[in-house]
């Protein structure tokens, strides 16, 4: 068997032009599936960790029926983070921070233009916000981060003027007295979409208008310290975030959230905090890893996963028609040369093991060598990254291609496979020969 | 026994005081709304780009709660309706041919009235009346809303002690906020009532007004039933 290894490796050899064709065939599909699944892998770890680390934290705690009514009724799907849920949450181990969140609806009046939008409204407090999404301060385009520890809250000095008033007609009446509202300080960051449609700039004024559980009209004046550009394409263009406490105290709240945003350890993957989570929490509150938030998003990442396999399967279709054909051509030169090991003894099994171990080799040393070079310039690239930000946009988006050893492995032993399989046919015809017919072929 | 009867006559006193507030308010609402009266009021709208919108509505207003308006200016919204039956608010555009059911909170006609501060102003049903501060001239008396009907979280009323009419009223959020303030001015009197002809209303936080006339009132009016049905809207 040895020996056939042996004269395998020779023939390999001996077309050289051949052998380099196929095997740079190989090298190439090889090359362009670690390639494609590298720079997808960087796509795809891209929004992971923009979801994860920018929007929704690992893993999201909701009341049940959250996502069909967060948007028409946002009360209803608000739950308690009391004391009780706090201790419960802080003794697991898995959890590094909790973000408590505030989402609503309301309308937003922009002063200076008196431009008023609708909005969701989402209130968070920096201290925890920060740690269950650390990329979030980077999606900061302009302006600056909205610090829980800065707001200040209002002080109504509307409500203590009992100064006695005027008639309309009475002499001096009109106009009427410019009002000295509240004082406080409240931070405002809006949406890069709301920041242009609205024509605002920093250090601008705005009035958020929203009503409160009773349906009551509430207020707050706020000043725009940021614009958010998260460079995802997230379902909502207009969203304005506010202090969580400042929203609670105007909303009248006391304890509740309408989402609960956690960071967990390192070494816990967000399906199996799910899973614990699920089962600590019971049936009222529902943990939702940041995939499963983003449908959409975990969608694309599906079709994208398709279509790469797709990719595979014509790259290797295309290699394996080129060694079929290389197969045959060299059988056909090589059909006297079958009939002369035939008759020194060679069995139908060692011609057929000939060819494919040729094959084999010639797979062997294209998967090699393109591994070698993807995996070279895919480890290079994910040191350096590369910068891949549209035209407009206002966050750097920078991938970082990585493919798992595992998934070498792989395209090793299908570009290995590829090439049995493509040679299996010629080299089983070869082997059908009869001696005395291949010896008269000329 | 002394101390005893100056606690009493104290107590008798906060008592009629604390009765005073509501009495009071229970007289402005009188005189702003009523009952079976005809009135045509002019909004004016004053947007903060220079635009302004002017309506003229025709109101039939039975109690506080059955009140029906009609708009007659622009041309271009002649015709709509509004209708209270108790607490349902309906609109008829004559456009679609439908009624549609609004919120007391909404905006009258685009404007800083909301509907309910045109169409029921019944704050003793929905507020706390209490006083503020009494001066001389002024009853300065706070209402907070004592129910989820209220549509803002307080409002103080500016009353005048000699004519016992309401000379501004300021809107509050919860947090203390000043939303709206409204002025009263033109006391006019109108056969058997008295009242403001003329209201202010300005929505402090974006700066915009709505300026509210009486053209034409007219007291003591019957009205029938079937004007106060929401079938009969567009008819």
């Amino acid at each position: 068997m040895w020996s056939l290894f042996k004269v395998a490796f020779r023939n390999v050899g001996r077309n050289k032009r051949r052998s380099l064709i196929t095997i740079t065939t190989i090298f190439i599909g090889v090359v362009v599936i670690c390639g494609v699944r590298g720079l997808l892998n960087g796509l795809q770890d891209e929004i992971r960790s923009g979801l994860a680390r920018k929007i929704h934290g690992d893993v999201q705690l909701h009341k049940t029926g959250y996502r069909n009514s967060i948007d028409t009724s946002p009360y209803k799907i608000m739950f308690s983070y009391d004391a009780a849920l706090q201790a419960k949450l802080r003794d697991y181990p898995m959890i590094k921070d909790v973000a408590p969140r505030l989402r609503l609806v309301g309308l937003l009046n922009h002063q200076r233009t008196q431009s008023t939008l609708p909005v969701m409204i989402q209130g968070f407090d920096s201290r925890h916000e920060l740690v269950v999404c650390p990329r979030a301060a980077d999606s900061v385009v302009q302006g600056r981060m909205l610090d829980s520890a800065q707001e200040r809250q209002a002080v109504a000095l509307a409500e203590n003027d009992l100064a006695e008033a005027t008639f309309l007609d009475a002499p001096g009446g009109e106009p009427s007295p410019s009002v000295k509202n509240t004082t406080g300080y409240h931070q405002a960051l809006l949406s890069a979409d709301l920041f242009k449609g609205l024509g605002a700039a920093l250090g601008d004024e705005v009035v958020v208008l929203l009503n409160d559980k009773n349906n009551m009209q509430q207020a707050l004046i706020a000043t725009v310290t940021g614009v958010v550009d998260f460079a995802l394409p997230t379902a909502e263009a207009k969203i304005l975030w506010l202090d969580y406490h400042t929203l609670q105290n105007s909303l009248a709240l006391h304890d509740e959230v309408s989402e609960l945003a956690l960071a967990i350890t390192p070494d816990t993957s967000a399906d199996a905090a799910v899973a614990d989570l699920q089962a600590m929490l019971g049936k009222d509150l529902v943990a939702e890893t940041y995939l499963e938030l983003s449908g959409f998003l975990k969608d694309v990442m599906t079709i994208q996963n398709g279509i790469f396999n797709v990719i595979i399967i014509i790259v290797f279709a295309i290699v394996i028609s080129a060694i079929v054909n290389t197969s045959l051509m060299t059988v056909m030169e090589r059909i006297r040369e079958i009939g002369t090991l035939m008759a020194l003894g060679y069995r139908r099994r060692h011609i057929l093991f000939l060819f494919l171990a040729e094959s084999a080799l010639i797979g062997v040393i294209g998967a090699l060598t393109g591994l070698a070079v993807a995996g070279t310039v895919l480890g290079g690239l994910s040191m350096v990254g590369i910068d891949v930000t549209l035209p407009g946009q206002q966050v750097a988006t920078v991938l970082y291609p990585r493919v798992p050893p595992g998934f070498l492995l792989f395209v090793m032993v299908l570009a290995i496979g590829s090439a049995l399989a493509a040679a299996f046919v010629p080299a089983y015809r070869a082997s059908l020969m009869r001696p005395v017919d291949a010896l008269n072929k000329s | 026994m002394k101390n005893l009867g100056c606690l009493l006559l104290l107590m008798v006193s906060l008592q009629a005081q604390a009765e005073s507030a509501e009495d009071i308010v229970k007289g402005v609402e009188k005189s702003l709304s009523p009952g079976d009266f005809i009135v045509t009021y002019e909004l004016v709208n004053r947007r903060l780009d220079g635009t302004i919108v002017a309506y003229e509505v025709d109101f039939q207003i039975k109690d506080i709660d059955h009140a029906h308006g009609i708009f007659q200016k622009p041309e271009r919204e002649k015709g709509r309706e509004v209708l209270r039956v108790h607490d349902a608010l309906w609109t008829y555009m004559p456009d679609v041919g439908r009624a549609i059911r609004i919120a007391d909170r909404d905006s009258f006609a685009g404007g800083d009235f909301s509907n309910a501060d045109i169409m029921r102003p019944d704050w003793t049903a929905h507020y706390k009346a209490q006083m503020a501060k009494e001066t001389p001239k002024q009853w300065i008396i706070d209402m907070i809303a004592g129910d989820t009907e209220a549509a803002y979280a307080k409002m103080r009323l500016w009353v005048d002690r000699e004519t016992h009419m309401p000379m501004q009223q300021h809107f509050f959020d919860s947090s203390g906020t000043l939303l709206k303030q409204c002025r009263y001015g033109a006391i006019t009197r109108y056969d058997t009532l008295q009242r403001p002809a003329r209201l202010h209303m300005e929505n402090v936080l974006t700066g915009q007004a709505t300026d509210m006339r009486i053209l034409r009132l007219s007291a003591g009016q019957k009205f029938s039933d079937a004007r106060f049905s929401v079938d009969n809207l567009g008819k």
